[in-house]
């Protein structure tokens, strides 16, 4: 218990660094750029393949439950709800926690352990602004871009699976999915995928920043990373549900 | 770890750091560069008391201070050109002609003028140590501290590292401390020898002389001869 708050107190210095170092971003444009290809671009071909099968598994699901006392037609209607409020940020962040959060965590272990961050230390080169502060924001900001690419793949995973298993003609699935459309939804959804990228940046980050003893810190800190990263996901996911659709939206 | 260890520098002086493994040797390079703070007592480098000194203060001390590391700490993802000029670029000084100037002198000068293009991962062990020593140099320090400049280096390479640092003395002036074990080493590269046992200095003398040094510890270390069987040895918490 006294390790979980002494970590929680570490983790919110770590945040509170970042936030500060935040008006300095401007000199660390470069490394924030080529951090947001990382998260972003590098990622999409695992979140695209996740999205497409996590719509179709959807529209399966919904169209077993619905069938008997719903319309089948709804079946847009129920995938893309779920998809934009819940499975699109959350199976997205999962995905990253898992791809971005151990890069992120396995990079910066290593140069941890070969002595690169005191290098940069000793060169005057403030560690968290150069290393970290790209890291978080460049997750911050991409992972609500390719939940954006996840949301639009999911349903239309849905949509292939209503068209050829389900055999409804296009447009209904269509109509049923811009009937019921609501921005809040979407909104509530980027939120929580902006957070969840902050999330995934700062743990990444943390553990890595901390890792000690060679290949084997440096293995244990990607598992903590990975672990912690989406544990908090989960956590944060019904906090945020409450804060999001009972307070702010 | 350290207990009342004071060590003055002169200027263009090179001092070797001896001593067992686990004795403190990186510890107290460690502190003049602020990687490490002290629990209690002072640090004063330059004249300036960096004990409980803010960012702003290390940032202008490190101006002055430069370190070379035991396993060179090159950045894997750039280039040896950008692992050199990335401190210069940082410090917001020099315009890119500037930078390109001291980057090419400085692998000029460590003979490694045709490797700048190349990855850290390209180069052999000796190779990626003459880069962070121009790294170092390419901020042009009033003082380097070498931390095991020629651990895991075969003995001819070993020999191209000492020279180099010696040359680099005499061309640049430079103030050091080199953090050894290799009595071949510190004998080539040291003005003065200082050895450190159990946190405190048990030599401060020329090089030359150490071999005749009156304390016996001192004289085992030079002449490579323990005292001690294995099980003592491990024991006393030896490694």
């Amino acid at each position: 218990m006294l390790a979980f708050l002494a970590d929680t107190g570490r983790v919110s210095l770590l945040l509170g660094r970042v936030l500060a170092g935040l008006p300095t971003c401007g000199r660390y444009a470069g490394e924030i750029t080529k951090q947001m290809y990382e998260v972003g671009v590098a990622s999409l071909p695992l979140v695209i393949l996740v999205a497409i099968f996590t719509g179709a598994v959807t529209a399966v699901q919904a169209a077993y439950q619905l069938e008997g006392m719903v319309p089948l037609r709804y079946v847009g209607s129920v995938v893309q709800k779920s998809v934009l409020i819940e499975l699109g940020p959350v199976l997205t962040a999962l995905v990253c926690g898992g791809r971005v959060g151990a890069s992120i965590a396995a990079e910066l272990g290593t140069m941890r352990v070969t002595e690169q961050i005191d290098a940069l230390e000793t060169m005057a080169i403030p560690p968290v602004r150069y290393l970290v502060l790209p890291r978080v924001l460049a997750t911050v900001v991409m992972l609500p871009v390719i939940t954006v690419f996840a949301d639009f793949l999911a349903v239309f995973g849905g949509w292939v699976v209503a068209y050829l298993a389900l055999g409804q003609p296009g447009t209904v699935y269509y109509e049923a999915v811009r009937n019921t459309f609501e921005p809040r939804d979407l909104y509530s959804g980027l939120t929580k995928a902006a957070v969840f990228g902050g999330v995934i940046g700062l743990m990444g980050s943390f553990y890595g920043f901390r890792t000690e003893g060679g290949a084997e810190g440096v293995g244990r800190a990607t598992t903590q990373a990975v672990v912690a990263s989406c544990i908090l996901v989960l956590v944060l996911d019904y906090v945020l549900a409450n804060l999001l659709f009972r307070v702010i939206f | 770890m350290l207990d009342g260890v004071d060590l003055d520098v002169a200027a263009g002086e090179t001092i070797v750091l001896l001593g067992r493994s686990g004795t403190g040797k990186s510890v107290f390079l460690k502190h003049v560069i602020g990687l490490v703070r002290a629990d209690a007592g002072t640090v004063e480098v330059f004249g300036t008391d960096v004990t409980r000194a803010d960012d702003a203060t290390w940032d202008r001390v490190r101006r002055d201070v430069a370190m070379v590391f035991q396993g060179a700490a090159l950045f894997d993802s750039m280039t040896v050109a950008e692992n050199i000029a990335l401190g210069l670029k940082h410090q917001r000084r020099f315009g890119r002609d500037e930078i390109a100037g001291r980057v090419e002198r400085a692998l000029t000068m460590v003979g490694l003028a045709d490797t700048a293009p190349a990855r850290p991962s390209a180069l052999s062990g000796g190779m990626r140590k003459r880069v962070g020593i121009a790294r170092a140099v390419a901020l042009e320090p009033r003082l380097l501290l070498y931390d095991e400049p020629t651990s895991g280096l075969d003995p001819v390479t070993s020999d191209v590292v000492n020279r180099l640092i010696r040359r680099l003395q005499k061309e640049l002036g430079v103030s050091s401390i080199v953090v050894t074990h290799d009595m071949a080493s510190a004998r080539f590269i040291g003005d003065r020898i200082v050895m450190l046992h159990e946190g405190r200095f048990i030599y401060d003398g020329p090089a030359d002389a150490i071999q005749h040094a009156p304390d016996d510890r001192v004289r085992r270390f030079v002449e490579g001869r323990s005292d001690e069987t294995v099980e003592g040895f491990a024991s006393a918490g030896g490694t």
